[in-house]
């Protein structure tokens, strides 16, 4: 692997993405050109429609781009084929998304096993490691309920633990925190916060919240389509202040 | 369908009926001179021949009331075709004058809410009866009570006709062949011979053929399968529909759609053995708790209608699970993505 590329979790160049719209097609990407490295608790931010989901979709390998470089963790994913790409995403990239989407028939430790039942782990060995987890983000005697008997901060601790239960060294999470009151959205983020400080990993957020700001290591601000700044925490919350 | 030959079916003792050509099934009766008795006697190869009367008759009760019955005349000595299984009372008590026997669905579809009893007084073509004996049949296509006289007593109170005598039973000497029997009774006599099982396919097959019934029952079924199949096919599409998003997060954590499959396949099967083993199981329990119900009695539930039922809610389900993972299978888990 190219040395450069060593520490990088993400690395993309002039990333173009387009949709079609009726006989048209418009552009919603342009030329994104971004590096992330190990280690940062990063955070996408800018006003509804200005391109921040589609840029993680790709970044994750769920939206193909229409050109450009897609690079995580040194592979080449914008060529990447159907399953192939489904295997690198269950093998490398943990989600958290804003409305949990947990599986309401299946209790907290069962739904957080899914990605290490979805790489064929037994099931009690995959449940036994996904209520590891959860013990360890909180949720100690939470594992046997469902959804429903959680609150929405336990049941956003459950998301984490699908997220993290296959060890995967990039954590998407999109708006995890819009749910949530201002207490599970603290813990929520201190949780996402000490996993950024693993070198092997990074976290991308995609977020309107501000009172999470001060978590991130690095904000990118997103405007149609286009990344307008790129910022410490300090340096963004100061802007937002002026 | 069985319901339609048990009548054939319940007379063990002969091996051929013969009757005239032009009969088609057993509730169509063109009678037979006398002399033919004696010509089928006649024939080589016949151990014994004897009258068989079939015919509906109605019956008056001392009260006024009138009913249809089926009335069936065996042989005044041998009793051939008599029903074997007794209830009340003894089959040989029809060898006395105005002596007859009924069946006991028969009973409780004229005299409901009775209990069984002989001595019974009804009045058939101004000719009184007395109910001696009660017995159990098979159930007959027809739910009319089914009473047992003697041949000779059926000559005395049906009304007198140069034809009376619809069918002969013949029993074939021993290891005869029966087509070649058959043949011979055809050739010497003219008239129609067929073997039980013979007679009781045509007798179905003329049901099938010439009758509504398995147009009706077919269109019945049919109805079933198609709304069936369309209620299985929109709650499943319903549900996949409903849970989208979840089937996207799983996608988007990298569950395959082969797994996806899996699990729909899965959750199909366990709700269709158990849908199937609520039907079948309440079924069978409808007709246990209504064996004893005249309409109703004889119905049973065969393994080819459970074996055919489980093949065609297996078809019902596979064909919803396609019509609804289809949705999955193209589904973009970037909707995940979107509020």
């Amino acid at each position: 692997m190219d040395k450069n590329l060593q520490d990088k979790a993400i690395h993309i160049e002039h990333v173009n993405k387009d949709f079609p719209v009726g006989d048209d097609m418009v552009r919603v990407l342009y030329d994104i050109s971004i590096e992330i490295r190990m280690g940062q608790l990063t955070m996408l931010v800018g006003p509804s429609g200005c391109g921040k989901t589609t840029l993680i979709s790709i970044i994750s390998g769920i939206l193909t781009a229409t050109s450009g470089m897609i690079n995580i963790f040194g592979t080449d994913i914008g060529n990447m084929k159907g399953r192939d790409k489904v295997i690198f995403r269950r093998n490398n990239i943990g989600f958290i998304f804003q409305q949990y989407n947990l599986l309401p028939a299946l209790t907290a430790s069962e739904n957080a096993a899914i990605p290490l039942i979805a790489a064929g782990v037994r099931m009690d060995a995959a449940t036994k490691k996904a209520s590891n987890i959860l013990d360890d983000i909180g949720l100690i005697g939470q594992t046997e309920k469902l959804p429903r008997q959680l609150s929405g901060g336990q049941q956003q601790r459950v998301a984490i633990a699908r997220a993290l239960v296959h060890q995967p060294r990039l954590i998407v999470c999109d708006e995890p925190t819009a749910a949530l009151d201002a207490k599970s959205g603290s813990a929520v983020m201190d949780i996402l916060r000490k996993i950024a400080n693993d070198t092997d990993k990074a976290v991308l957020i995609v977020t309107h919240d501000s009172r999470i700001y001060k978590y991130a290591d690095r904000i990118l601000e997103m405007s149609d389509g286009r990344i307008m700044g790129d910022y410490t925490s300090e340096e963004f919350m100061n802007k937002e202040r002026e | 369908m069985s319901r339609t030959a048990s009548a054939i079916y319940s007379v063990s003792e002969a091996d051929i009926w013969v009757m005239d050509t032009r009969v088609r099934y057993i509730e169509e009766v063109e009678p037979l001179r006398d002399i033919e008795l004696s010509n089928i006697r006649s024939v080589e190869g016949v151990k014994w021949a004897v009258p068989f009367y079939k015919g509906l008759s109605t019956i008056r009760m001392p009260d006024g009331l009138t009913q249809q019955v089926q009335l069936i005349g065996v042989d005044d000595v041998s009793l051939v075709g008599i029903c074997p299984r007794m209830v009340m009372g003894d089959a040989l008590a029809i060898q006395k004058p105005q002596n007859a026997m009924i069946d006991k669905s028969g009973y409780a579809f004229t005299w409901p809410n009775q209990k069984l009893k002989i001595g019974k007084q009804i009045e058939l073509n101004d000719n009184r009866l007395i109910i001696n004996a009660i017995c159990d049949v098979n159930p007959t296509f027809f739910t009319f009570p089914i009473m047992y006289v003697s041949y000779n007593t059926a000559m005395e109170i049906t009304p007198p006709s140069r034809k009376k005598m619809p069918f002969v039973l013949v029993k074939a000497q021993n290891e005869l062949d029966l087509q070649e029997l058959k043949s011979r009774i055809e050739k010497q006599t003219g008239l129609q011979a067929l073997t039980q099982n013979e007679f009781a396919w045509r007798s179905i097959n003329y049901i099938l053929e010439r009758t509504g019934i398995p147009i009706n029952f077919g269109i019945t079924i049919f109805l079933g399968v198609i709304i069936g199949a369309a209620i299985t096919a929109q709650t499943f599409y319903i549900f996949i529909v409903e849970n989208l998003k979840q089937f996207a997060a799983m996608k988007a954590v990298g569950v395959t759609n082969g797994q996806l499959l899996k699990i729909v396949l899965t959750q199909a099967g366990i709700v269709g053995v158990t849908g199937y083993g609520l039907g079948i199981g309440f079924t069978a329990f409808f007709f246990k708790m209504t064996e004893d119900v005249p309409a109703l009695t004889g119905f049973i539930l065969h393994w080819q209608v459970v074996a055919g039922t489980a093949v065609i809610i297996t078809i019902v389900i596979l064909f919803s699970i396609l019509f609804s993972l289809r949705k999955v299978f193209t589904l973009d888990p970037a909707i995940v993505f979107r509020g």
